[in-house]
């Protein structure tokens, strides 16, 4: 049995607040869900807890199974058993979901030769297309091929926790239905069921991935909980309760990040016809 | 060790070199060609030709190879000759028309760099392949040198009749001597024509080494020239592309990857010529230390080429704080009818990329070396010679994993 504990969260970007004190704890078998307005500080929470480069914790302590994760780098928070499926998965030009996930597998001890054979098992279940796990990361996928794809590597990687950021934005009807499956089905594990902490907007996402315990967030803090009746009662009144007039929080400082690879290939330079020179450190 | 005698015409050329030298002006880095690299540095009179060769480094050649040629010292000491009808490789001492051939694209020596290759002449070999003929192995030339203030200046002639095609890779090493190494390399490419060129350069981190490739593409030709380099303590490739033809294409192809206090300096050219005429250019390179790289380029588009398609890529990875990449793209058209584009970039491993890799568990530096591999696999996948990738790509990964541990990195 597992279990994530947030105590009391505060955290923020370049000094500004946006985690107000948050506190929740995720079991195994548990599926917590987050809603929120947007521009909440929602994911926010998802990458303080991941480890996220970017961001500032002022106070406050997450542990995994008595584990302190924000001493961590993010690779070892999730060797420690944290999942974090995004909102936006990063392209990543170059390196394949194979390689990756066999990067993992070796400094995690587990057999890499066997680490094939489950990607290909587990790509076929949830309908990733086989020729899309030795291309390039994310790179000219679809919404629900990224989607899917994160949710492959869930199953790979077999963590205790999951956090899912908004995993039903850009996602067609089919490949929720599929993602939300395999994901309901972790968690009903009967050897190691997962904890899922899902940060969503609506509650479409819980067709099939069934909430225990529904969390009410705005204004950087969890303004109340329940089970999921509070999640049918939040699309019918909505969030105007909570929210106050202040303006949009910062909540995704991630795709501030520039991109100096800038995997170009020659077919993208015909679209580059009257770019003039870019980055050049003399002008 | 045997080498091959050299004909008088090429003493004649060093003769001659030698007296030029006196009254040309050395290199400045105030001349645009030179500005941003070390040859201020560079003392051209200190080094001078060895008598003969010594060194006796084991040949590095390929599994399948339509022929091979070893230097050594700057001295021809063995050509295993082509069995192929169609396919000679030869000493310019042994080939009918070497003396017309030196130098045709290159032009007489007009400046220092060029009357130092030639005073310094000795080998040079003449790739030739007959009409229509498709050489299936490549050519390999192996380069070793190791001598004290020695100067050694290969001179390599590749021509392609029409309809042939030819891959031709050239191995460049050096020992830890302080040297200079001065090659200079012709590619014709005649109509129809189809030849891959490929320098593996990993010389010595004493070995000074300037370069000078030259491709003239004919009709509907396509001519790569590929470098992949890691050596040297400051090493300068010059690559025209010439595009002659009409239709002629041609790629400009490098990765680099420079360490401790190395300079990398490239200077291209894409000149077009003729009609409806394309060129690629992808520079890809890493520098960590306190290494430095210099990417300049010019497209020039001549009032005689309608139709151009010509684009330029430099991206440089900047993987630790002193280290420095330089990238000065330019552009030169006068033609109205033509799609060009330059794009360059200086950058460090992306840090949302790098999180990615990292939030599934893949250690940092790990991930790292995935997201610098990756970086370069674009380039390596496209040089000419398929069966040096995977030597290419660890070369990349060792050298990386060498900077690392230097720095204390690995987990």
């Amino acid at each position: 049995m597992s279990e994530l504990v947030v105590t009391d969260l505060h955290a923020g970007v370049a000094g500004r607040k946006i985690l107000k004190g948050v506190s929740l704890t995720v079991r195994s078998g548990e599926v917590h869900a987050v809603m929120g307005p947007n521009g909440s500080g929602k994911s926010t929470l998802s990458h303080v807890i991941t480890g996220k480069p970017g961001y500032e914790v002022t106070s406050g302590s997450v542990t995994l199974d008595g584990v302190d994760l924000l001493s961590l780098p993010a690779w070892e928070r999730a060797r420690a058993g944290l999942f974090l499926a995004m909102q936006y998965p990063t392209a990543v030009p170059g390196v394949s979901l194979e390689a990756m996930l066999t990067a993992s597998a070796v400094a995690g001890d587990r057999d890499s030769d066997s680490i094939r054979a489950e990607i290909h098992a587990e790509a076929k279940r949830i309908g990733l297309a086989e020729a899309l796990i030795s291309r390039p990361l994310n790179v000219d996928l679809s919404g629900g091929e990224k989607k899917r794809n994160e949710t492959v590597q869930l199953g790979v990687l077999r963590p205790r926790i999951a956090i899912l950021d908004e995993i039903d934005s850009g996602l067609d009807v089919d490949a929720m239905k599929a993602v939300t499956s395999r994901i309901e089905e972790a968690t009903n594990d009967e050897e190691a069921p997962l904890g899922v902490l899902a940060i969503t907007h609506y509650k479409r996402l819980f067709e099939e991935l069934k909430p225990d315990h529904v969390h009410v967030f705005a204004q950087g803090v969890i303004q109340t909980s329940g089970g999921a009746e509070l999640a049918e009662e939040l699309e019918r009144t909505g969030y105007g309760e909570w929210t106050s007039d202040e303006e949009p929080e910062e909540s995704d400082v991630a795709e501030a990040f520039h991109d100096p690879f800038g995997e170009a290939t020659f077919a993208d330079h015909l679209k580059l016809h009257e770019s003039g020179p870019t980055g050049n450190i003399f002008e | 060790m045997s080498t091959v005698e050299t004909p008088d015409w090429q003493a004649d050329i060093r003769v001659a070199a030698a007296s030029q030298l006196a009254e040309l002006d050395p290199p400045s880095d105030e001349l645009e060609v030179w500005r941003y690299s070390r040859i201020n540095d560079v003392e051209l009179d200190r080094f001078s030709r060895p008598p003969s060769a010594v060194s006796d480094a084991d040949p590095q050649g390929l599994a399948d190879a339509a022929a091979t040629v070893v230097i050594r010292d700057g001295f021809i000491t063995d050509v295993t000759p082509s069995a192929i009808d169609g396919l000679t490789v030869s000493s310019a001492a042994d080939h009918p028309d070497g003396q017309s051939l030196y130098a045709q694209l290159r032009g007489s020596a007009d400046d220092a760099v060029a009357a130092q290759h030639d005073a310094g002449l000795e080998a040079v070999i003449i790739v030739d392949v007959a009409r229509g003929t498709h050489i299936a192995h490549p050519v390999v030339i192996d380069n070793y040198s190791d001598v004290e203030d020695g100067l050694v200046a290969p001179h390599t002639i590749i021509r392609c009749a029409n309809g042939g095609s030819v891959n031709v890779v050239e191995r460049r090493r050096s020992g830890d001597t302080t040297q200079l190494v001065l090659p200079t390399v012709e590619i014709h490419a005649a109509a129809d024509a189809r030849i891959g060129y490929l320098i593996v350069q990993e010389l010595g981190r004493n070995t000074t080494s300037l370069e000078h490739l030259i491709g003239e593409v004919g009709q509907q030709a396509h001519v790569t020239i590929a470098v992949a380099a890691f050596g040297g303590s400051y090493a300068r490739t010059r690559a025209d592309l010439r595009l002659v033809g009409r239709g002629s294409s041609g790629d400009l192809l490098s990765a680099f990857f420079g360490d401790s206090d190395q300079m990398l300096d490239f200077r291209t050219f894409q000149d077009h010529l003729a009609p409806d005429t394309t060129s690629n250019l992808l520079f890809k390179g890493a520098v960590t230390g306190a290494a430095q790289s210099v990417y300049s380029g010019l497209i020039r588009v001549d009032e005689t080429a309608p139709g151009t398609n010509a684009f330029q890529t430099n991206r440089n990875l900047k993987l630790s704080e002193d280290a420095w990449a330089y990238s000065v793209p330019n552009l030169e058209i006068e033609q109205n009818q033509v799609s060009c584009s330059h794009a360059s970039t200086v950058g460090e491993i992306d840090e949302a990329q790098q999180f990615y890799l990292e939030s599934r568990g893949v250690p940092t530096d790990v991930a790292e070396q995935l997201l610098v591999s990756g970086f370069f696999a674009e380039v390596i996948g496209q040089l000419p010679i398929p069966e040096l990738h995977a030597e290419l790509q660890q070369r990349i990964d060792a050298a990386l994993a060498a900077d690392r541990e230097l720095q204390g990195k690995t987990s």
